[in-house]
């Protein structure tokens, strides 16, 4: 079952068309990143399934309701954190999980605090001052309000900015165990690897527009190349060019372009048969090579 | 049912904020200074003589005062006043009849002239207040309601939840106007307070006009009218009964003051801009209404009537240079605060979160 669907969603803002025919779905226990680099328009195209912007045209459904026709419906379905999870710092954790769960409707609310805040380790905390926070903790507690209406759907927009690599990894272990859980993830992210760790299927976004939608495994799997280190590097690098290989050539290096695993194969066979010597022949990342391919390369300066 | 949530929430943001503290810090602030210009004004008085208490033959002196009142009344009576100095003569003998009636009726005997009367002090304390001090600190308190939360980036998990935008909004301004009309409520009563404990309890029975009607009689060739007050409709009241029904017309009037700086904080997203917007449409108005004194437009500005006790009282129609009424200021009030309201949930509820 769909727990989330986008119908050509568009947002223009004067002339500017910010995105342009978004069609996604995600399903339940599905983590769905999606991935562009900053200003593709992934923060609107968030805004607009929590209901913050209309779309100009097209419509959202959560849990089969339409966002715009029926908010209060839909957005009980709905957990998010849109960018930095901002709380209140005068209250404290367990005040800001309180003035949250009385939104979402929650019936048990002290109940559903204690549950949800022992589900993302805050328990000891919970009666300090929010202002008091660490930055993990604040993102712990955003994780917090997000569950506290107990969600079918959880988006988050860049929820990894920040923390240090021991909180990302914690949060992505929490991430998975909700999907586990049957949860549907829409995370939002500009980090390749960020996503590749953390998702089932990935949708690529660049000038607003959705360029490509895969699984993880499916990309990570297509075409990468492949870096040689080869005696006569320029002999080989000629004698590659005739077979129909991508090859560029420079100090004793080969790098092959456009390769997937048979390829590979069929390659270091031919090269050795040929008489070649091979020092060394290492792959880069199909995923990173089918990222780049697919947004140009050109904006590539937060993309690792 | 959501409403009532929405409310509890904001009541218990709006009573954990700095904001509260430094509001009441000021209130208190303001109360120290009133207590201070009282404490100095009694001293004054203490010097004056102390006459013979007039406790036994007061209401002698009264009734021959009335009856002669009353008698001189009869014939002027006759013919309608046509000049400010015959209205005036007119107006002073009914007021004296007026006061005369009511204090044999409640046995009320003339403060003694050493003795300063709490009870007016504050009226008159709160008259000039509400016009001044009190909308600043109401502006204070809520004007930063949405924008504060856009400032924040708060307002977005708000949005985020199963509560329609007007329901938020709604809520919001309940507690705006609940508790901004709770401040003023209860700063009038601490001035009130401090007042009795200075200057003691005395005071409370004396007669205060209320309804009064302010002619402006136009003299050929003069350049400004003179007012003259006319007790024709007036009521008298105990003054603490007055000062309870002046207070309560302080809380109606800044619960319009909230609602004007609840609309600049839904326009203006960010705080201090929406709060100096408030505070600017304020000062604007009334030095506009300064400038423009005596044209007919000055009573639409809601700065006019911000003393809405002064609308009954008298007090307004000198400072606008033409009759007012209570019910034209309540009305002003109310119309205010109905527009900029539609605006706000107008634009709350359309709006794009882009930035918060």
């Amino acid at each position: 079952m769909n727990v989330l669907q986008l119908f050509d969603v568009t947002k223009r803002i004067g002339r500017r068309e910010i995105v342009r025919q978004l069609n996604m779905s995600v399903r339940a226990g599905e983590v769905y990143g999606f991935l562009g680099p900053n200003g593709a328009g992934k923060t609107t195209t968030i805004r607009i399934i929590v209901g913050l912007i209309r779309p100009t045209r097209g419509t959202i459904h959560v849990c089969g309701h339409d966002v715009e026709r029926d908010p209060v419906s839909a957005k009980r379905y709905l957990g998010a954190i849109v960018e930095n999870p901002e709380m209140y710092g005068y209250l404290t954790g367990r005040q800001n999980l309180l003035h949250y769960a009385r939104l979402s409707g929650v019936d048990r609310i002290e109940e559903r605090i204690e549950r949800v805040a022992k589900r993302v380790g805050l328990e000891d905390r919970i009666d300090d001052k929010v202002k008091r926070y660490s930055l993990g903790m604040r993102q712990r507690l955003g994780v917090a309000q997000a569950l506290i209406g107990d969600p079918k759907l959880l988006v988050l927009d860049e929820p990894t900015n920040g923390l240090d690599p021991a909180g990302i990894r914690e949060f992505r272990e929490l991430i998975r165990a909700l999907a586990a859980e049957g949860l549907a993830v829409f995370v939002s992210s500009h980090l390749l690897s960020e996503v590749e760790q953390m998702c089932d299927r990935v949708a690529v976004l660049q000038q607003g527009s959705v360029i490509a939608e895969a699984s993880v495994a499916e990309l990570r799997a297509g075409a990468g190349s492949l870096l040689l280190r080869v005696s006569r590097w320029d002999e080989a690098t000629a004698w590659l060019r005739a077979r129909g290989f991508e090859v560029e050539g420079k100090d004793g290096r080969l790098v092959v372009g456009d390769l997937d695993d048979a390829r590979v194969a069929k390659l270091l066979r031919d090269l050795v048969g040929a008489g070649f010597d091979v020092y060394e022949a290492a792959r880069t990342g199909g995923l990173e090579q089918s990222f780049l391919a697919l947004t140009g390369a050109e904006s590539g300066g937060d993309t690792p | 049912m959501t409403l009532w949530r929405v409310v509890q929430n904001e009541w218990m943001k709006l009573v954990r904020r700095r904001r509260l503290a430094v509001v009441v810090a000021l209130a208190l602030c303001l109360v120290g200074m009133f207590a201070l210009g009282e404490h100095h004004e009694k001293q004054i008085y203490s010097r004056v003589p102390t006459q013979a208490a007039a406790s036994a033959d007061w209401q002698a002196n009264a009734k021959a005062e009335l009856a002669a009142a009353e008698a001189q009344l009869n014939l002027l009576e006759r013919q309608s006043p046509t000049s400010a100095g015959a209205a005036q003569t007119l107006a002073a003998l009914k007021q004296r009849v007026q006061e005369d009636r009511y204090r044999l009726a409640h046995d009320v005997a003339p403060l003694s002239p050493n003795l300063l009367n709490g009870w007016a002090e504050t009226s008159q304390f709160v008259g000039a207040a509400t016009k001044t001090f009190i909308p600043l600190l109401v502006v204070i308190l809520v004007g930063d309601m949405v924008a504060g939360e856009m400032t924040q980036g708060t307002i977005k998990l708000l949005v985020v939840r199963p509560v329609r935008r007007r329901t938020l909004l709604l809520g919001k301004w309940l507690v705006s106007v609940a508790s901004s009309a709770a401040l003023s409520f209860l700063l009038c009563f601490a001035f009130l307070g401090v007042a009795l404990a200075i200057d003691g309890p005395q005071g409370a029975m004396q007669p205060e006009w209320l309804n009064v009607y302010v002619r402006f009689f136009t003299q050929p060739g003069a350049l400004q009218s003179t007012p003259v007050v006319l007790y024709d409709h007036a009521v008298v009241w105990p003054m603490w009964q007055a000062f309870v029904l002046q207070s309560a017309l302080v809380a109606g009037a800044m619960m319009a003051v909230a609602s004007i700086a609840f609309t600049c904080s839904v326009l203006f997203p960010s705080a201090m801009v929406s709060t100096s917007a408030a505070m600017g449409s304020i000062i604007i108005g009334f030095v506009v209404a300064a400038m423009a004194r005596g044209q007919s437009w000055v009573k639409l500005l809601f700065t006019t009537h911000l003393s809405l006790y002064g609308d009954l009282a008298g007090g307004t129609a000198f400072t606008v240079g033409s009759p007012v009424t209570l019910a034209q200021g309540v009305a002003v009030l109310l119309a205010w605060t109905v527009v900029l309201l539609a605006a706000a949930f107008l634009r709350f509820g359309r709006q794009d979160i882009l930035n918060a």
